[in-house]
């Protein structure tokens, strides 16, 4: 008897385990990619830490790594005259993605990232270029530099953009409408308004960063190319659903890559005056980057007008349990920090919802306190709140919503407006500098 | 193993010295209090939410309210089959235990969206084992008690290694533990340098005490292994303070095992030495 008895107990695990790990093979998918286009495509502009005279250029080839590519930029338009450039650079980074089993069942083709950097470039500048690999030319492109003056800059930011659309299961397979729609309105937004310099994204691209998620997050971004070819620079972080090697390998941060390569915390000067600071929950928050964050905001307090941080898992979750590990990590170990060197505003995804929470000091409200936005809504599914959360009673809110917000930075005022797809204003915040 | 079980012998529990009886019945307990403790920490992970919810969401599109409510359910069954079989030997809700822990474990690996959660049913091989052992010690023949022996030396050994092999990788939130817990505990600014370095000694520690497990049967050992079960579950506590409780009792095999090992090690011992006299 207990010969069957364990014989029964592990069919029955094997076949719990088999059961689960079934996955739905449906192949509706309606995005058809040609086989032989082995053209530059997804060509995206990265900033880091100083926009205003570096960017990072990248790129997907597909099918066939290639031999030669390089970026050639102007800092005006060549057109289809692809000798006139005045600049040229080689890429950095060049190399195959990585390709899982579940890659390629969903039949995403092999691809391959490029990488380069542009540096020593002028402020405030339109730069126009095109990337090339093995003689194919990509469009042109431009993008503008971050300022060297305290002029007036917006940026959009927004966090969570995996799954969603009609059969979200494996969102890409299925186009992911949601994700889509977020693009086309920040593409609008951009176009509307020039002063928008970046959009920063608060992680969670995809449900994995495995290339069949990815693939189809970059297929997507590329809805967000503005009036003439005008590329909206990424701030990009990484959040819990952004573990795979793929996402180094499609977002290559020049040396923040190479020296932290998990890290992806970093601080970048959009202006003279406005510090924006990303920071990673994936990895240590009480170790080196915590020691990190203090003295980058020891440094930028005392002579920026305005101090933002965004990073994914949020310390003042609307959604989920607030005494959860995941993000009382995040309360103990930066909360005193963004209270001590009083930051005016911190910007946290994750939770798949629209809010702001009230000002927050010393884990209560309090005027002086820091005001948390958020909480992810670039077309993910959207939840629904714990409104009994002291932290959201108005004039704080949280609301089921998609969402990007637009933060706008006065010299008088930092601004911010949630805005929903169709280009609806869902909140509005302001606040007056800390110091003069 | 299947050998063993054919072998023909059916000693009955009547036949063991009372001594043995009495380690065998403290196993027992210890089990069965462990198994209570892991459900009781379930219940109230799920009730916080978990990736059960979180797939019921976002992948299969089942409205938030009604993921919650199965959530919940689910939590709610945890609790009760802990509760029953504390009290009584009830092999099909045992079974159910077995199935419902390796079901959360392949879950949270599915789910993703945490460190290291690709070795999650690995990681997760002691709790899901401890109750199959506590299903297999409801049979009260020697051989079946030395099975049970090695499903849950197994467990402990799959589930230490993993951790092991995490902390030797600088898990994340293990370093955290460690910097942390040293400033709450010991009020000393432990650098991630440093603390890198000790989760490699810890980790690497871990691994050889989960290999040799298999080959030592050693009171000590197994002693070493619960105490430090404890802590290492602990350390989510004497991170972030009290509120991480179900974080602790869901790990109580990393302590539960290597207790009920020791004494069911004591009554296969005493037992050996009865059948050679
Ligand atoms: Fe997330």
């Amino acid at each position: 008897m207990p010969k069957n008895q364990i014989l029964q107990s592990l069919l029955l695990a094997i076949f719990a385990f088999t059961l689960v790990s079934c996955k739905d093979k449906q192949s509706d998918r309606n995005i058809e990619i040609e086989v032989a286009e082995t053209a530059p495509r997804h060509v995206r502009v990265l900033w880091t830490e100083q926009p205003s005279n570096h960017a990072i250029i990248s790129w997907t080839t597909l099918h066939s790594k290639g031999e030669m590519h390089r970026i050639v930029f102007d800092t005006v338009s060549r057109k289809d005259d692809n000798i006139s450039y005045s600049f040229e650079v080689k890429s950095k980074r060049n190399g195959e993605i990585t390709m899982l089993d579940m890659d390629y069942e969903e039949g995403v083709p092999t691809g391959y990232f490029h990488h380069g950097e542009i540096k020593n470039l002028k402020p405030s500048m339109k730069y126009y270029f095109k990337v090339e690999s093995d003689g194919q030319f990509s469009k042109e492109y431009y993008f503008v530099t971050a300022p060297a003056d305290d002029r007036q800059i917006s940026i959009l930011w927004g966090g969570d953009s995996r799954l969603g659309g009609e059969k979200p299961i494996y969102a890409g397979r299925t186009p992911h409408l949601g994700r889509q729609d977020m693009n086309k309105r920040i593409k609008a937004l951009m176009d509307e308004n020039e002063e928008i310099l970046a959009f920063t994204h608060g992680a969670d691209y995809g449900s994995t960063a495995e290339w069949r998620h990815l693939f189809w997050w970059l297929e997507d971004h590329e809805i967000v190319v503005g009036k003439d070819n005008r590329l909206l620079p990424l701030i990009i972080s990484r959040g819990n659903h952004d573990y795979a090697i793929g996402f180094q390998e499609n977002f290559w941060l020049s040396t923040i890559t190479d020296e932290q390569n998990f890290g992806y915390y970093y601080t970048t000067q959009l202006s003279p005056q406005v510090t924006l600071i990303t920071l990673n929950t994936e990895i240590s928050v009480a170790g080196n980057q915590r020691v990190w964050l203090e003295k980058q905001l020891a440094e930028n307090r005392p002579n920026k007008r305005w101090l933002v941080t965004h990073f994914h898992r949020p310390a003042y979750p609307v959604v989920k349990d607030y005494e959860a590990h995941t993000f009382k990590r995040v309360r103990e170990a930066w909360v005193p920090l963004f209270e001590k060197y009083n930051i005016d505003l911190a910007c946290e995804s994750d939770g798949h919802i629209l809010k702001r929470t009230l000002p927050i000091r010393n884990g209560k409200p309090d005027e002086t306190g820091i005001v948390y936005i958020g909480e992810g809504g670039l077309g993910v599914p959207q939840r629904t709140a714990d409104t009994t959360r002291w932290f959201i009673q108005p004039p704080g809110f949280a609301k089921s919503a998609d969402n990007v917000h637009l933060i706008q930075f006065r010299t008088d005022s930092l601004v911010v407006r949630a805005i929903g797809p169709e280009g609806n204003v869902l909140d509005y915040y302001g606040r007056i500098p800390r110091i003069n | 193993m299947c050998w063993i079980i054919t072998a023909g012998y059916q000693e009955s529990i009547e036949k063991m010295t009372k001594i043995s009886k009495q380690d065998l019945r403290l196993a027992t307990l210890i089990l069965r209090f462990t198994i209570l403790l892991q459900c009781i920490g379930v219940y109230f992970q799920l009730r916080s939410g978990s990736a059960l919810e979180g797939i019921l969401f976002m992948e299969y599109g089942l409205d938030q309210a009604a993921a919650k409510k199965i959530e919940n359910a689910i939590a709610l069954v945890f609790l009760l089959i802990g509760a029953v079989t504390f009290f009584r030997s009830g092999k099909v809700l045992i079974m159910i235990i077995v199935f419902l822990f390796l079901f959360m474990a392949v879950l949270i690996q599915r789910q993703a969206g945490s460190p290291f959660t690709d070795c999650t049913v690995f990681a997760h091989a002691a709790r899901v084992l401890a109750p199959l052992g506590l299903f297999l010690l409801v049979k009260k023949d020697f051989h079946t008690r030395k099975i049970i022996y090695f499903i849950l030396v197994l467990g402990l050994g799959i589930t230490f290694i993993t951790h092991g092999m995490e902390a030797v990788s600088l898990h994340p939130y293990f370093l955290d533990y460690l910097i942390t817990s040293f400033q709450n505990l010991a009020g000393v600014e432990l650098d991630q340098h440093h603390a890198e370095r000790i989760l490699q000694i810890i980790g690497s520690l871990d691994i050889l005490l989960g290999v040799f497990i298999f080959f030592v049967r050693n009171k000590w050992l197994l002693l070493w292994m619960a105490f430090w079960g404890l802590v290492t579950a602990s350390s989510r506590i004497t991170e972030l303070g009290w509120g991480m409780y179900p974080e602790v009792l869901s790990r109580a095999a990393h302590f539960g095992i290597p207790l009920t090992l020791i004494f069911l090690d004591r009554c296969i011992k005493k037992e050996t030495e009865e059948r050679v006299r």
